[in-house]
């Protein structure tokens, strides 16, 4: 004989939103071969919070979709007109814009390539609202700022100029916790010391590792490379918890992996679109760190790095990492 | 978000086991120490040291 409290029970937190059965990157039931439990765990993280609209990230990349149905309610957009001047040039913007344009000057970041709108989907599709996919925060502020042209590619120095926009709207008070940064090159000093800036305003910088199979403690890719304690860079994992084949690694200079290979996110027009790279990572990592802010909102960019690269899952796959781990929402 | 006294420390730099320094220059030492969200403490460090020998032409050892 024995007695125990009849404890209420609750199911783990999972979206409505229809193509969720298809996002393994957040629930990894085993579908479509896959390992179960070979995702961030997701679900477990949303019992505590599912994020918050007080949370700004900022995606420094092709820019974004904003009227995309399922990113629209989670892109930032400007209560009031704002002026600021950047680089020497003074931009005013409008009520209702969404960001920064450093191609042409221009307060509008509207996505004329796909990258920068998945990159979004990835950190905040709006959750639970019944359409398409869910972010891994179901609400949340994502500010775009468009330095890659449609081809993909872009100018050092205009991605400088969104690092410069984004410290100068944190300095006029905007809760920006991180930077996604899905993109790689050459080593730049001016690019090195605008993140030094960022670390100084307390901003997480996260980078993707790259997609080129290479040991980045041999070969640099930058600025997932730059020595600064912002940083945190990324790999690729694929449903079955490996190192996805074409992702970087570096034991002193990758920090963890994250789900990147067939990941399921928005594009433009009102669209969703399967996307691989280490470019799909880098923006687990920032969803995680918006949520992670949303929960606590004292934690500064340490403790925000701090408890994504402790709070992991080792994995053997993963020994060439810093860590040895896949993140762990 | 569930962390709990998990402990990670790693050297990050140099970044290789054995690098090349010279007397009289800094050489940069870094470390990865944390538990969750806190700093873990200072590591210790011990330096090893070998001296390669550079010589030219035939010499008998």
């Amino acid at each position: 004989m024995y007695a125990e409290p009849n404890y209420v029970l609750h199911a783990l937190d999972t979206p409505n939103d229809p193509s969720f059965p298809q996002q393994w990157n957040l629930q990894n039931n085993g579908q479509d071969g896959g390992t179960s439990g070979a995702d961030i765990h997701a679900t477990q993280a949303w019992n505590l919070t599912t994020g918050s609209p007080k949370v700004v990230v900022a995606v420094i990349d092709s820019g974004i979709d904003y009227p995309h149905p399922d990113l629209a309610a989670n892109t930032w957009s400007n209560s009031a007109p704002f002026s600021q001047t950047i680089d020497g040039v003074s931009i005013n913007c409008a009520v209702g814009t969404h960001g920064y344009n450093a191609i042409t000057n221009t307060c509008d970041p509207m996505d004329d390539n796909g990258h920068g709108s998945h990159i979004s989907g990835i950190i905040g599709a709006v959750g639970n609202n019944g359409v398409g996919v869910t972010g891994v925060n179901w609400a949340v502020q994502v500010m775009a700022c468009k330095w890659l042209d449609a081809t993909g590619a872009g100018a050092a120095s205009d991605a400088i100029t969104c690092l410069d926009f984004v410290k100068a709207m944190k300095d006029s008070g905007m809760n920006i916790v991180a930077t996604n940064n899905s993109w790689g090159g050459s080593f730049s000093q001016a690019m090195s010391d605008a993140i030094q800036v960022q670390q100084q305003d307390g901003i997480l910088f996260i980078a993707a590792a790259g997609n080129n199979f290479c040991d980045n403690d041999v070969v640099a890719v930058y600025p997932a490379d730059f020595f600064l304690p912002n940083i945190i860079s990324v790999a690729a994992t694929n449903r079955f918890d490996q190192l996805a084949a074409f992702s970087d690694f570096g034991p002193q200079s990758v920090h963890l992996g994250a789900s990147g290979q067939e990941i399921l996110s928005t594009t433009p027009g009102n669209t969703y679109a399967v996307m691989s790279g280490t470019s799909m990572a880098a923006p687990q990592v920032t969803g995680v760190a918006a949520l992670l802010a949303a929960q606590d909102s004292t934690r500064d960019w340490r403790a925000l790095k701090n408890l994504i690269l402790a709070g992991g899952d080792p994995l053997p796959a993963l020994t060439q990492t810093i860590t040895g781990n896949r993140l762990d929402a | 978000m569930t962390c709990s006294n998990t402990t990670i420390t790693k050297r990050l730099q140099p970044s290789l086991n054995s690098v090349p320094a010279t007397a009289g220059q800094p050489l940069t030492l870094a470390a990865l120490s944390i538990n969750c969200g806190q700093p873990a403490g200072f590591e210790s460090v011990q330096a090893g040291w070998s001296l390669a020998r550079t010589v030219q032409g035939p010499v008998d050892l």
